[in-house]
């Protein structure tokens, strides 16, 4: 099933991706976090503190931040933060 | 015992934290530096210690105050403050100074701390502030290497005082994000450690293998580097920036280079299953093992990659430091005695220079402990006098033994009635590295868990053994036996 998820996010973190990687490449909400956007663990580290920022929100601590495994996953755990806070 | 050794040049111990270690730094630096090259490592150590913990620990008071708290410089050597280190590891939860101790101090005695207990809560509220740091380090660190490689590039072309003020400022930063690293190093691998063990009964050895690194920068950038000023700096890897100039030359730990055929020997096998060690362990995945272990390969990474900026911007100043002199009119051979501070200002240098030298005379002619004790009027010749041998890169080995020394004089031999090379040597650090890919295995009588040597051993996949007492007593030629994950070292056969 073709998920939709909120663009304006996606962009987002699209854009907090090229700061930290300093590459220029289009995310999509398939793309395997661990496997297919080449981050080690600080550059991971480093993108999920850049997004908490950026959205105020906090990721690291949200339970439904272990089922997270694609971009999209990562998109509606955003979503759902911001809308319990 | 005196709180002092030489007045003139020596820093003053601290009256709270008044135990020594030259620990990390006996094996890293050169056993005597000069009060410039103190200037250079001392100054900057002790400011961006001080900024990461303030980060990580903010209202600590005791992080204030115009003593030394976590470096000293006493007769002409470097010293580490292992009483403060210890105080902050208490400060962190799950982490107690020994693990600190065994991290990097080679697993000496623990030296007493302050009783008062830090309440839990301070400790759990210093987890959210380590995480940012760890995610804030990196960043840090790639933008420091593009300034640092800018400065590299324009030095000769620029005033020797813009350059060296430049490097100063750029050489606070390295040392910053170097001890930022090495201070969360601890906690991740202390954790992990733990994780591991309730896994697997096997933790010691499986995590030897777990922990190796990926490729390290020394490699990739330089590897086939034809650039002279690289070539240079490779060749001078090192703490010291007057090392060719007497006394401090001597002192010195040059790279040592060497051609050769490889003398690879390393299990394939094992290697190839590095990828799969998740597969054995069961209760590893819910405890977000390999996710640690990928922080802790990734952290040794980047602990070699912020030492490697402190040495080029040292290396930088190597260069320009002279000419710097020239300027100020100091003489020839004085500006060693000098700290960066006092040949910056432009106020007669110069005439600080004779006493300096006197002092530093006075200093090297002393034999300076390993561990000083300034509150118990203690010393004693090394770290510990109970420090145990380390496996601290896996594998086993059977080979003969050649001293650094032979390799540097070209008396080295590929093999000896078929037997590889195993290096055995007092300490040893990043001058040694081009050795490391002809050598069967390592031994040494100095260096800690997550010393550099340990990393650069496990990332070329040679087993290692470091505080092995046998590295004093084993002769060139001996066929000694390796095993890297426990510890031994035994001697199998003597040279007739």
């Amino acid at each position: 099933m073709h998920r939709k998820t909120d663009g304006t996010v996606l962009e987002s973190i699209q854009a907090s991706y090229q700061r930290v990687t300093r590459q220029q490449r289009q995310l999509r909400d398939d793309d395997r976090i661990a496997e297919d956007l080449s981050l080690d663990s600080l550059a991971m580290m480093e993108l999920l503190i850049e997004i908490e920022d950026r959205f105020e929100v906090a990721l690291f601590d949200a339970p439904q931040a272990q089922q997270v495994e694609t971009v999209g996953d990562l998109v509606e755990l955003i979503q759902n933060v911001r809308e319990a806070a | 015992m005196r709180t002092q050794f030489c007045p003139e040049i020596d820093t003053d111990a601290n009256p709270r934290f008044p135990v020594y270690a030259d620990g990390n730094f006996g094996e890293v630096a050169p056993d005597r530096i000069s009060p410039l090259s103190w200037s250079l490592i001392g100054d900057p150590v002790e400011a961006g210690v001080r900024r990461v913990l303030r980060r990580l620990l903010p209202g600590a008071t005791w992080l204030t105050g115009s003593h030394y708290l976590f470096v000293g410089y006493y007769g002409a050597k470097p010293y580490h403050n292992i009483s403060a280190f210890c105080h902050a590891a208490r400060h962190v939860p799950c982490l107690a100074p020994e693990d600190v101790m065994r991290a990097y101090f080679e697993d000496g005695p623990i030296p007493p701390v302050p009783a008062d207990p830090v309440p839990l809560n301070r400790r759990l509220a210093a987890v959210p502030r380590f995480i940012r740091e760890l995610g804030r380090t990196r960043a840090a660190s790639v933008d420091l290497e593009a300034e640092t490689l800018l400065l590299a590039l324009h030095a000769k072309e620029s005033d020797p005082a813009t350059v060296a003020r430049r490097a100063v400022s750029l050489l606070g930063e390295a040392w910053e994000r170097h001890y930022a690293v090495t201070l969360m190093l601890v906690p991740v691998t202390t954790l992990q450690s733990a994780l591991g063990t309730w896994c697997s009964r096997h933790w010691d050895e499986l995590g030897l293998w777990v922990n190796r690194p990926r490729e390290l920068v020394w490699d990739t950038r330089h590897d086939g580097a034809t650039v002279p000023e690289a070539n240079d700096f490779l060749a001078r890897v090192g703490y010291e920036v007057a090392d060719d100039l007497p006394p401090w030359s001597q002192y010195g730990r040059p790279s040592v280079p060497v051609d050769g055929e490889n003398s690879p020997m390393t299990d394939t096998a094992i290697v190839e299953a590095l990828g799969r060690p998740w597969e054995v362990l069961p209760f590893a995945r819910p405890l977000l093992l390999p996710q640690l272990s990928g922080l802790v390969r990734d952290l040794l990474q980047l602990r070699e990659f912020t030492k490697y900026l402190a040495m080029r911007v040292l290396h930088v100043l190597r260069g320009v430091l002279p000419e710097l002199a020239r300027d100020r009119a100091v003489p020839g051979d004085g500006w060693p005695y000098l700290t960066i501070g006092e040949l910056l200002s432009g106020r007669d240098p110069h005439r600080l220079v004779p006493a300096r030298r006197a002092a530093c005379e006075d200093a090297l002619a002393l034999d300076m402990p390993g561990l000083l004790d300034f509150a118990a009027a203690r010393e004693s010749a090394g770290a510990s006098a109970t420090s145990r041998p380390r496996g601290v890169s896996p594998g086993q080995v059977d080979g003969f033994v050649v001293f650094s020394d032979s390799w540097k004089e070209g008396r080295w031999r590929i093999t000896m009635d078929g037997q590889p090379p195993v290096l055995v040597c007092e300490s040893a650090d990043v001058n040694l590295k081009s050795l490391l890919p002809h050598a069967a295995a390592l031994v040494t009588a100095r260096g800690s868990v997550l010393s550099h040597i340990a990393i650069l051993a496990r990332e070329h996949g040679i087993p290692a053994v470091l505080g092995h007492p046998v590295a004093k007593e084993v002769r060139e030629g001996q066929l000694v036996h390796v095993n890297g994950s426990s510890g031994e070292v035994n001697i199998i056969a003597s040279q007739d």
